[in-house]
């Protein structure tokens, strides 16, 4: 009895494991890791360049043999899944995407609108969407970016996924954005997405070159900057690099940040706050049926650097003299920053969401003609920078000293 | 063959034993028939003497070995002090040497001839004394080999009965604690106490246990594991339901919670019963370190359970099937080391994990205890030049390690055997079907966890059925004056066990 109920259970057992083969089983060596992926417009197509990482290169280990650390492909076809699985033509690997960092789209195919292109990352499940979405800037080439042998981190993809984690976090003026971020603002009403820009400093050829990570001063880098701003999808415009830490500022999504400032009495000299701790309130008022947005910022800074001559930090007067000057500067960079977004009727700042929020019941009456209502609203700042302290001596030291 | 022939011939037959069951008053004559019996071994000694006084001529019969010489010299020696005017008969003048029985026929005296007894034919009497002289060398009480401590005591139990019996005694100079003897085993005869503390112990436990152990019919008991696989609950499990220990500290503090021991003559280990699964995780040192480091080694031990039963299967599962799992730069790291080995994780997972088995068998057996350090060694050089040969990948090489020391942090031996053994059949699961085949075969395990039992109690205990104040010495232990009662689930009778008050200054 026993041994037939235990013969059975093995026979089935043993035919779970042989029959079932392994499912979806691939060993790390037969899969190409994919860690940038760029599209570019070709003729009526799309064109993917994807690029694999070399991990016999990368890794700590001496094992590798100094070839390149990445292997990038471009394949053409209608969609970007069948291109995807192309690779495999050109890489004796299948193409495994679940490591995507970033994806550069370039600024031609994103002006024509990147609904179309982002259909497939949100619908396969190989996908995991946290990985940064970018556009290459100006006449840029998406595909040109992941080309660029980067000193540091030589996998050009690896190099802008650590330098926009890192810039978010120690200067502001890069936004993250990942997949999930990107989709949330693209559908939301009340809110268009922005992107971070990326292009090629320098020469293209020679950054081509692996001798460009052997110089301690590259012919050529990377360079993530400026904001790139969408309405209904479709690039409209860009906002400049103090613009684009205006929105992070207006949108709260500054950590630290460093702004330089002129100096009280003196306009020709500067002194720099970092911004340690930083909050963004927002309020909507309606005002003869028309809403007016009210910002208060909260921040607070300590001084790091000083070149004013005149300036007495010892004294506490002055302090709130430093105060107001950087209030007032801080102020135009704002201004000049919801400035540009109206004038591209680009809702960057999500203005259409506050006023969801607080008053549905308008914003039912604003939502469908929102891209002609968004540059009426009015915008009121309050802002209120403190400053905590002056870093590890009070005044600079002078000539005379 | 008639029926009456054969009635005679099994008449006669009968007869002539009785004959020779019966004592002979000539002394010599019993030696002779006994050497007959058995066989004329070699260590069957006999010594003559006789009792000056009354001129009676004695035979003093022995195994050699097993009685105290000195003692035999002292019943010699004396005996010609020996009169019977003063009214001392020779039970009371053998008494004095030992416990002494007094036999009538040569089928009992065999028995006590072969135990240690030393047996006294006297010419002109048809009975036989035997005299208790058991004297067995036996090894000293030395630290254990398998449950050893940094603080604590360093006895364990040695292979004599009364010895180990002794040694809890000591620790427990109780009335209620109970020796209640059993012999088993028709050839080996071996003795066996049942150990328990009444009033504490639950009785229908023991009831059961005594059921058991008399059910048992074997011509032989050599050590405690045969006792162990005759009693236990359950044989299809690889899951120990019976505990065995080798230090009287931990038996005793177990006796003390309600449980029953069996003490088995010629081993030093001693069984506890009813056993739970988190007792295999637990160690007498336990209580003799501090609370808040024995809740973090009870922690980490179990901790080490799970790498010990998972780490190699959760490698290949998430190396071949959940790759995204990985971080970038790691993966870039495990890529790097698969370049060019020839075999699939799985295969190169398994072929490490017999070579350490084999290396850890082999250690094993080695006659010194350094056999294991030698084992650990091999494994480490054997999967240092398998990755130098390619054949490897260095990160299956360390899993694979990090298994095997995970494996020995068990405190019971008994205890990592099944884990040693369904980690195999995990790493299958999760190179057919991934972290889905290692859940379902998880939950399998658990399943069957939750429906053992030992002696009637569910083996997963504390645990599930939960028990909250047992929690107090489950995974974690608190410190000893918040324990006021014994465990719940294996006492039901006197429950309280100390009154002491959270310890203070006086004010």
């Amino acid at each position: 009895m026993i041994m037939k109920w235990l013969s059975s259970t093995l026979l089935v057992m043993i035919s779970l494991l042989l029959l079932s083969g392994c499912w979806d089983r691939w060993e790390l060596n037969e899969l190409s890791i994919i860690t940038g992926m760029a599209i570019d417009k070709s003729d009526d197509h799309y064109e993917l360049t994807m690029q694999s990482i070399n991990p016999a290169e990368i890794a700590s280990q001496e094992i590798g043999n100094g070839y390149a650390q990445a292997f990038n492909t471009t394949e053409v076809a209608p969609t970007i899944h069948e291109s995807l699985r192309k690779h495999v033509n050109k890489s004796p690997r299948r193409a495994f995407i679940s490591h995507l960092q970033v994806l550069v789209i370039s600024e031609e195919v994103a002006r024509e609108g990147i609904t179309s292109i982002l259909d497939f990352f949100y619908r396969d499940h190989e996908v995991r969407s946290d990985f940064f979405v970018l556009i290459a800037k100006d006449d840029q080439r998406a595909k040109e970016i992941l080309s660029i042998v980067t000193p540091l981190e030589n996998v050009p993809s690896q190099n802008i996924f650590d330098s926009l984690q890192y810039g978010a976090r120690s200067y502001g003026g890069t936004r993250i954005v990942t997949l999930d971020d990107l989709y949330q603002d693209a559908t939301a009403p009340g809110i268009e997405p922005a992107l971070m820009g990326v292009q090629v400093i320098g020469n293209l050829k020679e950054g081509q070159e692996r001798s460009n990570a052997e110089r301690n001063e590259p012919a050529t880098t990377l360079l993530i900057q400026e904001l790139a701003m969408f309405r209904d999808n479709y690039l409209v415009g860009w906002l400049s690099q103090d613009q684009s830490k205006g929105l992070n500022y207006i949108t709260g999504d500054i950590r630290d940040s460093v702004g330089s400032f002129n100096c009280p009495n003196n306009s020709d000299e500067e002194f720099a706050l970092e911004s340690f701790k930083e909050k963004t309130d927002y309020d909507v008022r309606i005002v003869n049926n028309k809403p007016i947005i009210d910002l208060t910022f909260n921040i607070s800074s300590h001084i790091s650097e000083v070149n004013c001559s005149t300036l007495d930090l010892s004294k506490e007067e002055n302090f709130y003299l430093v105060e107001k000057e950087s209030e007032e500067q801080f102020l135009t960079i704002l201004q000049d920053t919801v400035q540009e977004a109206k004038a591209h009727q680009s809702d960057v700042l999500g203005f259409g969401q506050m006023i969801h929020r607080k008053h549905p019941k308008i914003w039912e009456e604003l939502k469908s003609n929102w891209n002609e209502e968004f540059p009426n609203v009015e915008v009121t700042y309050d802002v209120n920078i403190k400053i905590t302290d002056t870093g590890n001596i009070i005044n600079s030291f002078t000539e005379d000293d | 063959m008639s029926v009456r022939l054969r009635r005679r011939f099994k008449q006669n037959k009968q007869s002539a034993t009785n004959v020779h069951d019966h004592i002979s008053p000539h002394a010599v004559n019993n030696f002779h028939q006994i050497m007959k019996r058995t066989g004329e071994s070699d260590d069957i000694l006999h010594r003559s003497f006789s009792f000056p006084t009354t001129n009676t001529k004695a035979t003093l019969i022995y195994v050699d070995g097993t009685v105290d010489s000195q003692a035999i010299e002292k019943i010699l020696s004396r005996a010609k002090f020996y009169s019977s005017e003063k009214d001392e008969s020779y039970l009371t003048y053998f008494n004095e040497v030992g416990t002494t029985k007094l036999h009538t026929s040569i089928p009992s005296i065999i028995p006590e001839l072969l135990s240690g007894h030393v047996i006294i034919f006297i010419d002109g009497q048809t009975d036989a004394y035997s005299v208790s002289l058991i004297k067995i060398r036996e090894r000293s009480i030395t630290e254990p080999l398998t449950e050893t401590v940094i603080r604590g005591p360093r006895e364990g139990f040695i292979e004599s009965l009364r010895v180990n019996t002794s040694l809890v005694r000591r620790r427990l100079p109780d009335e209620k604690l109970r020796f209640e003897p059993r012999t088993i085993g028709s050839r080996t005869k071996t003795k066996i106490n049942i150990a328990y503390i009444e009033g504490i112990a639950d009785k229908s436990l023991l009831t059961e246990l005594r059921q058991r152990l008399d059910r048992i019919e074997t011509d032989s008991i050599l050590e405690d594991a045969s006792i162990e696989e005759l009693i236990q609950d359950a044989t299809y499990t690889p899951f120990p339901t019976v505990y065995s220990s080798e230090r009287p500290d931990t038996v005793t503090s177990h006796l003390l919670e309600g449980k029953t021991a069996i003490f088995v003559d010629g081993t030093p280990f001693v069984l506890i019963v009813p056993a739970l699964f988190v007792q295999f995780f637990h160690n007498a040192e336990d209580h003799t370190q501090r609370s808040d480091i024995a809740s973090l080694v009870r922690l980490l031990r179990f901790g080490a359970a799970f790498i010990a039963l998972l780490a190699p299967s959760l490698y290949i599962a998430i190396t071949t099937f959940h790759q995204e799992l990985i971080p970038t730069r790691l993966l870039g790291n495990l890529a790097a080391q698969s370049e060019g080995t020839p075999f699939p994780t799985f295969i190169e997972a398994v072929l490490m994990e017999i070579t350490f088995e084999i290396l850890r068998e082999a250690g094993i057996r080695m006659p010194q205890p350094v056999g294991q350090a030698v084992s650990i060694v091999g494994a480490i050089v054997i999967g240092q030049a398998a990755v130098q040969a390619g054949i490897f990948s260095a990160a299956v090489v360390i899993v694979v390690s990090l298994t095997a020391i995970a494996s020995f942090v068990f405190p019971s031996y008994s205890m990592a055997s099944p884990f040693r053994i369904l980690r195999f059949g995990f790493m299958g699961l999760a190179a057919s079907f991934g972290l889905l085949g290692i859940s379902v075969g998880f939950t399998a395990m658990l399943l069957h966890l939750s429906s053992l039992k030992s002696f009637g109690i569910p083996y997963m205990s504390d645990l599930s059925p939960f028990v909250l104040s047992d929690q107090k010495d489950a995974l974690i232990r608190l410190p000893k004056w918040m324990m006021k009662e014994r465990p719940k689930t294996t006492d039901h009778q006197d429950v309280e066990r100390q009154h002491t008050k959270k310890p203070s200054p006086d004010r």
